[in-house]
């Protein structure tokens, strides 16, 4: 697992374009907390991150696919499977040495974005007087939201037979368990309690409690299951693909 | 040091690729599989390699049965693959490097070192795998493949694109490290198999055949000015007819090609042309016939 995980990590800061991607990614975000008008937090007068913890689910529906799109479709393309999987290395140990040097890159992302974090701390009217609790949950909430990317990403990696195809698939399984039971939860043909189940069934709405602070025991159960699943699945077609 | 395959079969969805794979390799010697394209020899090593399922079938290593798939065999396998899939951006010392980690050995960097030296690439450790030429590419392959000290060592094509002196080198490499090892190999060159292998198997139609040269003996095709009489030449050694001027004589004693002359002088014929068959190569065509 090691040797993957140094390698995968290894290869991505050689390759200029990915670390440039990750930089691309990073001042799409801040331009749309501080520069562009409808959504600048300066426009916007308080000192608190809802707008950043809103528009990163956005990045990473685009930022993680881009990441794990490349895992396991390459390896089995050129042909690297067979020398790797030669070696005393399980599918599980593939897996996780990839998605762990994925999380480390996605880690390195939320650190370089406390920069917004501490730019509001100081511009709040009494310097530090922020919602710290609500912050913290939230990017708890985006961490755990980038864990669930991460397994529907390697998912969708393990069963492509090209990178173009995982990256498509990976983003659409991602934006339909973000977004798409809540929208369906808002149309008026539902009856009976379908809106409040389907809304279970919808990242955003888990997010949306997060971010107030609070944190319930079914969205970590829900963020847990999708978890679980994804990875299960995606390393059981690792194997499969192997015999 | 031993393995052995017995019965070993493997079908893809109604395709049988392999129907009753038996082979046996033992340690201070070379063992070839050979075959036409897809006869199913690359299968066969990556069953041997746990990368693919057999359907059916026993793999057995020392007279006890493996499980292919278990980290403890994996660590006993050296694996050059086919088409030599190397990470070409990463530089010679880095991939053997990970090779290590992958085979998690202690203190790689002796071992690299030595294996660096033991393949030739000396001069070329610190190059880009991509600027390599494929000789020195199919040197990193065999270096990865044997860096882990494998017992057994499987090395599918081995010598495929390597100019002569290369495979000169590369053979005699091959010929050392089956002194402490089985090694199993396949390669399309039949010449080169002759040399250095000690047992041949035939694959055909899913099935091996072990090729034996009818106990060493070497035959000699031998064209003559005119249509010889098989009675001449009986007397040397097992012969045929290949078409009217031409002769295959089996060489069963040590002056048989003297023989042959003195038999062609006393019958007043004349030979016009005399060459070694290759009975290797005769007998891979005819068993895919």
């Amino acid at each position: 697992m090691n040797a993957v995980y140094f390698h995968t990590i290894s290869s991505f800061f050689r390759s200029p374009f990915k670390v440039l991607s990750v930089a691309l990614f990073i001042l799409i975000l801040n331009l749309f907390l501080w520069v562009i008008p409808s959504s600048s937090i300066l426009d916007f007068g308080f000192a608190d991150l809802s707008l950043f913890f809103s528009t990163v689910p956005f990045i990473f529906l685009i930022f993680i696919p881009s990441l794990f799109m490349n895992f396991v479709v390459e390896d089995f393309e050129n042909g690297m499977s067979d020398w790797l999987f030669s070696k005393p290395l399980t599918p599980l140990n593939y897996w996780l040495g990839h998605v762990l040097s994925g999380l480390t890159i996605i880690f390195l992302f939320l650190i370089l974005s406390l920069s917004s974090y501490f730019s509001i701390y100081f511009l709040a009217s009494n310097i530090g007087e922020i919602d710290h609790l609500q912050i913290i949950s939230s990017y708890f909430g985006i961490w755990v939201l980038a864990l669930v990317f991460t397994a529907i990403s390697t998912f969708a990696s393990s069963i492509s037979k090209n990178q173009s195809g995982a990256f498509l698939l990976s983003v659409l399984l991602c934006y339909f368990f973000l977004a798409i039971p809540s929208f369906i939860s808002e149309l008026p043909i539902l009856v009976g309690n379908a809106d409040y189940i389907l809304k279970y069934f919808s990242l955003d709405s888990h997010l949306e409690i997060l971010s107030r602070g609070i944190v319930e025991m079914k969205s970590l159960i829900y963020f847990a299951t999708l978890i679980v699943l994804f990875s299960f699945f995606a390393i059981r077609n690792i194997e499969k693909r192997l015999r | 040091m031993s393995l052995s395959l017995s019965h070993i079969s493997k079908s893809y969805d109604s395709q049988k690729i392999l129907d009753g794979v038996d082979l046996s390799a033992k340690k201070g010697e070379v063992t070839a599989l050979i075959g036409k394209n897809g006869a199913g020899k690359t299968t066969t090593f990556k069953i041997i390699c746990g990368l693919i399922s057999q359907g059916s079938g026993e793999l057995k290593w020392n007279d006890e049965v493996v499980d292919v798939h278990s980290m403890k065999w994996k660590k006993k396998i050296g694996y050059l693959a086919e088409h030599n899939p190397l990470y070409s951006n990463l530089f010679v010392k880095e991939f053997l490097s990970l090779s290590c980690d992958l085979n998690r050995i202690p203190s790689s960097n002796k071992r690299i070192s030595e294996t660096i030296i033991e393949v030739g690439l000396e001069n070329h450790q610190r190059k880009q795998i991509k600027y390599l030429s494929k000789g020195f590419k199919q040197r990193i392959g065999l270096a990865q493949a044997i860096i882990h000290n494998p017992q057994l060592l499987i090395l599918d094509e081995p010598t495929s694109g390597l100019d002569p002196s290369q495979l000169i080198e590369i053979r005699s490499l091959i010929k050392n490290l089956s002194k402490d090892r089985v090694v199993i190999l396949s390669s399309h060159i039949l010449s080169e198999i002759e040399q250095i292998c000690n047992n041949i198997y035939i694959l055909k139609e899913g099935r091996t055949v072990k090729y034996s040269d009818e106990n060493g003996h070497e035959a000699m095709r031998i064209i003559f000015n005119r249509p010889p009489k098989i009675s001449w030449f009986n007397s040397i050694g097992r012969t045929e007819i290949i078409n009217n001027h031409e002769l295959s004589i089996c060489l069963e004693t040590k002056n048989s090609k003297e023989k042959i002359f003195d038999a062609a002088v006393a019958n007043g014929i004349k030979i016009i042309e005399m060459r070694m068959e290759n009975n290797l190569e005769n007998a891979f065509v005819n068993s895919q016939e």
